[in-house]
C-alpha cells in the first residue's frame, strides 16, 4: 500500500481517539518533499524532537527514501521500520511515527521522554557506609543502575508485556549460568498467566508471584536498591524490575532476608552479625513483649519478680480500664498517631509528635486513663518493630494477635502462637526456597550468613536453600 | 511424598525422650525406687537406645515401606489391623497422660485461676493445626526451636548446680522395688515406637543414623544429669515434688536474686508438651487413616478430638485417675506395643536383602 500522507495521519489520529495530546505535523524537505509525522507531545523529548528528527528532515537536499532516511537520525535512540498496524502502538510508547510520501512502511524514531526523578538514597534502605543510589520509577533508569554492577554478556534481561489496558513493561533480570533456569521458566509462565486490566505498581505481580496468596507474610523479595539486587542475584535470585515503580521483587525469598540488611556487609562482619541479633531480639520485643505483661497481669502475676509486681501495682491501682482494654487502647493510639503522621504533609508532623507524644500519652497518665509501664511497653514494642521496616506491617497484625492471645489465654496461649506460625511459616515454600532456611530446615552451609556472618571470604559458596548452578562464589 | 531429614528425625526423638520424663516422672520412680529411680532411668533409657538400632536394621531392611506395610506383609492384614488399633488406644492414652502431666503443671505454676477450657482450646487448636499441616511442618518447627529448648534446659540445670551439695544415696532398695519402679511407669517410655510409626516418612542414611544416634544420647545425659540433680538436691523428699525440672530451679540461690527464673523451665516444658502432642496426634491420625484407608487424617482428627473432649468433660477424667490407669493397666499394654512388637519385627528383617535393591 502506498501512503497517502494526509489521509494515513488522519486515520492514525482517529485511531488515536483524537486525543489532545496527539499531534501530527507535515513538513517540507529543501526539495520540497512531504513527510508526515504523529507523536504524543506528552511523551517525546521535544528538543531532540526539534534538533535530531525534524531538523535533518528539513534540511535534506536529496529525495528522501526510508532507509536513507533513518540513515539521518544519528541522535535519536532506536528507529525501526514498521507497518502501519504497529503505528499506534509505537506512538503510544513515545515514538515520533514518521510517514514518506510513496513508501509502503513507516519509520518509528524512539523519542520517549517523561518525568522522572533522579536515583535517590530510598527512605527505607539507609546505609551509613556503601552505595546510596535507590530505583527509581523509571524501568530504563533502573535496567542501568542493574547494568552498571554486571560489565558481563551473562546478565539476562526479558521482557513481558503484563496487563490489558496497562501493558505494563517488566523485565525479567537474572544472570546466565548462577540462576537456575526452571526457576526463571516457572517465574516467566506465571506472569504469563496474569490477566488483568492494569499493573500499577510492582506490588501488584507480587500478589501474583505469591504461591499463598492469602498469607500474611511477605514471600517476594521487594528492594529499593541496586547494589542488593546485584548481590541477591549473584546467589543466583531473579530479579523483576516492573515500569514505574522504583521496587524491585527477587525471587526465591526467605524470610530471614528482610532481617540482613546491605549494611551488614559494608561495615565489619562482626558488627554485622550483632546487629542481626539485635533486630532479632527487637522483632521478639515487639510482638511479644506487650503480649507478655499482658499474660503475667492477668494470669502469672506469681510468676512476676516481686520489685516489678510492686511497679506495676502501683502504677496500675485506679485504671477505669481492665488491662487487655488498656494495653488495645494504647496500641491503637500509637497506630492512629502513626497513620496519621503518615499522611499529614511535613510541616504538621512536628505538631502530630507534640500532640502524640505529650498531650494524649502525659495527659493521659496524669488523668489516670493510662499507666506508665503501659505506656513504655506498647511504646517500646511499636518502635522495635521498624527496626525491619520491610515486615513492619505484618508484623503489627501479628502483635495484635499476640496481645489478643496473651491477654485471653496467657503464656500457654502465646507459646501455642508461636508454635502455630512457625509451623505455618515452615510449610511456606518460595519456589523450592524452604521460607525459614536456613534454620528450618537446617542448612549448614547458609548459617555463614543467616544471624552471625562470617567475612566475605569465607562465604564460598552461594546459597544452598534454593536451587541455583555453579554453587562456587570464589575459590 | 517428601520426606523429613535425618536431623529432623533427630530431633523428634530428642523431644520425644524430653517430654514426659522431666516433671512428675522422677517423683514417681523415686517412690519405688528412692534415689535408684537414677539407675531404672538409665535402663529404661538403654532399652529406648535398643529401640532406636531395630528402627535403623527396619528402616535399612525396608527404607520405603511404612510399618503397617510390615506388619502386614509378615502377619497379615487382620493381625495388622488388630495391631493399628490397639497402637490407636495407646496413642490416644499417651496424649492423655502428657496433657494431664503437663496440665497439673501449668495449674500448679503459672495458671492459678485459669479455668480448664484455657488449656483444652491451646492445645487442641495448636496441635490439631500443627497435624494439618503436615510432618514436614511440624518437624520444621521443632528443628527451628530445637536449640532454644536445649538451651534452656541446660540453663535450667546450670541453675540447679548451685543447690548440689552431695549425691544421693544409691543402691538404697532392692531389686524387686527396683524393678516394680520401672514396670509400673514404662508407659512413659518406649517413644521411639513412634519413629517406627513414621518410618515410611523418614529419610535416612549411615550419617543421618549417627546423627540421630548422638542427638539421642546427648538427651539421654541431660535427662540423667537432671535426675542426678533432681535425687540429689531433695533427697529423702523427692517423692513430695512432682515438677522436677522447675522445682530444682525454685530452690537455686540465685532464684531470689534475678527472679522466678523457673518461667524458663516453664516455657521448655510449654513447648515440649505441644510438641509431643503434636506429634503424637499426627502419629494417631496417620494410623487411623492406615486403618480406616478411605478417611483422611481430619477425620482421623475429629475422632481424637471427639473422644478427648467426651473424656475429659464427661467422664471427668482427672490426672490422679489418669495415672493410676497408667501405672496399673498400661505397662502389660506398653511392653508389648513398646518392646515386644518392636523385637518381632527385628524378626522380620533376618534373611534376605535389602527390599529396594531387590526391586
Amino acid at each position: 500500500m502506498i501512503f497517502n500522507i494526509e489521509k494515513q495521519l488522519n486515520s492514525l489520529k482517529k485511531e488515536l481517539n483524537n486525543s489532545i495530546d496527539v499531534s501530527t505535523r507535515m513538513i517540507k524537505t529543501a526539495t520540497s518533499q512531504k513527510v508526515g509525522l504523529i507523536f504524543l507531545r506528552s511523551m517525546i523529548d521535544n528538543q531532540l524532537f526539534l534538533e535530531a528528527l525534524c531538523k535533518p528532515i528539513t534540511d535534506s537536499t536529496e529525495k528522501l527514501n526510508i532507509d536513507n532516511l533513518a540513515s539521518k537520525f544519528v541522535k535519536v535512540g532506536d528507529v525501526q521500520k514498521i507497518d502501519v498496524d504497529d503505528a499506534c502502538e509505537n506512538v503510544i510508547k513515545g515514538s515520533v511515527v514518521i510517514i514518506i510520501e510513496g513508501e509502503n512502511k513507516m519509520l518509528s524514531a524512539d523519542l520517549q521522554k517523561f518525568p522522572a526523578r533522579l536515583p535517590a538514597e530510598p527512605p527505607t534502605s539507609a546505609v551509613i557506609q556503601g552505595p546510596r543510589e535507590g530505583f527509581v520509577e523509571d524501568i530504563k533508569t533502573n535496567i542501568t543502575l542493574l547494568r552498571r554492577r554486571f560489565y558481563t554478556k551473562a546478565l539476562v534481561l526479558k521482557e513481558l508485556k503484563v496487563g490489558r489496558y496497562s501493558q505494563t513493561k517488566i523485565i525479567i533480570s537474572y544472570i546466565k549460568g548462577i540462576a537456575d533456569k526452571k526457576l526463571v521458566q516457572e517465574i516467566i509462565e506465571r506472569l504469563k498467566k496474569v490477566d488483568i486490566d492494569g499493573i500499577i505498581d510492582s506490588q501488584y505481580i507480587m500478589q501474583f508471584l505469591e504461591k499463598k496468596p492469602h498469607s500474611l507474610f511477605k514471600q517476594v523479595g521487594s528492594i529499593e536498591k541496586p547494589d542488593i539486587v546485584a548481590s541477591k542475584m549473584l546467589e543466583g535470585r531473579v530479579a523483576i524490575i516492573v515500569d514505574g515503580s522504583p521496587i524491585v521483587l527477587t525471587l526465591p525469598f526467605v524470610f530471614l532476608e528482610d532481617i540482613q540488611s546491605s549494611d551488614d556487609y559494608y561495615n565489619a562482619y562482626i558488627y554485622g552479625g550483632f546487629i542481626r541479633i539485635v533486630r532479632i531480639i527487637a522483632i521478639i520485643i515487639g510482638l511479644l513483649l506487650p503480649a507478655t505483661y499482658l499474660s503475667l497481669r492477668i494470669f502469672h502475676s506469681n510468676v512476676t519478680p516481686i520489685k516489678f509486681l510492686v511497679t506495676i501495682t502501683n502504677t496500675t491501682k485506679g485504671l477505669p480500664f481492665t488491662p487487655f482494654f488498656e494495653m488495645i487502647f494504647i496500641s491503637l493510639l500509637f497506630q492512629i498517631l502513626y497513620e496519621v503522621s503518615l499522611r499529614l504533609p511535613s510541616y504538621l508532623g512536628l505538631a502530630t509528635s507534640i500532640v502524640g507524644a505529650l498531650i494524649l500519652g502525659d495527659t493521659g497518665v496524669k488523668a489516670g486513663l493510662i499507666s506508665p509501664p503501659g505506656v513504655i511497653i506498647v511504646a517500646l514494642a511499636k518502635i522495635a518493630l521498624y527496626t525491619v521496616p520491610e515486615q513492619a506491617y505484618q508484623l503489627t497484625i501479628l502483635q495484635y494477635l499476640f496481645l489478643f492471645v496473651g491477654g485471653s489465654l496467657g503464656m500457654l496461649g502465646i507459646v501455642g502462637l508461636v508454635i502455630y506460625l512457625i509451623t505455618y511459616m515452615a510449610s511456606i515454600d518460595s519456589y523450592g526456597a524452604p521460607y525459614l532456611a536456613p534454620f528450618a530446615p537446617r542448612i549448614e552451609q547458609d548459617l555463614k550468613d543467616a544471624v552471625l556472618m562470617t567475612n566475605i571470604k569465607g562465604m564460598k559458596t552461594r546459597p544452598q536453600s534454593f536451587k541455583n548452578k555453579n554453587r562456587t562464589r570464589q575459590k | 511424598m517428601k520426606k523429613i531429614s535425618s536431623r529432623q528425625t533427630a530431633v523428634i526423638a530428642c523431644v520425644l525422650l524430653f517430654a514426659n520424663k522431666i516433671l512428675v516422672l522422677p517423683s514417681l520412680l523415686y517412690e519405688y525406687a528412692k534415689a535408684d529411680g537414677l539407675f531404672v532411668m538409665l535402663l529404661l533409657l538403654f532399652a529406648e537406645l535398643l529401640l532406636l538400632m531395630i528402627f535403623f536394621r527396619l528402616k535399612h531392611k525396608f527404607p520405603d515401606s511404612s510399618f503397617y506395610e510390615i506388619i502386614k506383609k509378615n502377619t497379615g492384614a487382620f493381625l495388622a489391623k488388630l495391631i493399628f488399633f490397639l497402637i490407636i488406644l495407646y496413642l490416644f492414652y499417651k496424649i492423655l497422660l502428657v496433657y494431664n502431666v503437663s496440665y497439673m503443671y501449668f495449674r500448679a505454676q503459672v495458671y492459678l485461676d485459669a479455668g480448664f477450657y484455657t488449656f483444652v482450646l491451646v492445645f487442641l487448636l495448636v496441635c490439631n493445626s500443627c497435624v494439618m499441616r503436615g510432618l514436614r511442618s511440624l518437624s520444621r518447627c521443632m528443628e527451628f526451636f530445637f536449640t532454644f529448648i536445649i538451651v534452656c534446659f541446660i540453663f535450667c540445670l546450670l541453675l540447679s548446680i548451685a543447690n548440689f551439695n552431695k549425691f544421693p544415696i544409691f543402691f538404697d532398695t532392692n531389686i524387686l522395688k527396683f524393678m516394680e519402679s520401672g514396670f509400673r511407669h514404662i508407659f512413659c517410655f518406649g517413644d521411639i515406637l513412634l519413629l517406627f510409626l513414621l518410618m515410611d516418612k523418614i529419610e535416612l542414611d549411615k550419617k543421618g543414623e549417627k546423627q540421630i544416634t548422638v542427638y539421642v544420647l546427648t538427651t539421654i545425659l541431660l535427662i540423667l544429669i537432671l535426675y542426678l540433680m533432681f535425687y540429689s538436691i531433695f533427697n529423702y523428699t523427692s517423692f513430695v515434688h512432682k515438677n522436677a525440672i522447675s522445682d530444682i530451679i525454685t530452690f537455686s540461690y540465685r532464684f531470689t536474686d534475678l527472679g522466678r527464673l523457673d518461667m524458663v523451665a516453664i516455657i521448655t516444658v510449654m513447648f515440649l508438651s505441644l510438641f509431643q502432642i503434636s506429634i503424637a496426634l499426627y502419629v494417631f491420625c496417620d494410623c487411623f487413616v492406615k486403618l480406616f484407608p478411605p478417611l483422611n487424617k481430619v477425620y482421623g482428627l475429629v475422632a481424637f478430638d471427639s473422644m478427648f473432649l467426651l473424656l475429659i468433660f464427661i467422664s471427668s477424667i482427672d490426672y490422679i485417675r489418669i495415672t493410676y490407669f497408667g501405672t496399673l493397666v498400661m505397662p502389660y499394654f506398653a511392653l508389648i506395643l513398646q518392646y515386644v512388637l518392636p523385637v518381632i519385627c527385628l524378626f522380620f528383617t533376618i534373611g534376605g536383602g535389602n527390599e529396594k535393591n531387590k526391586r
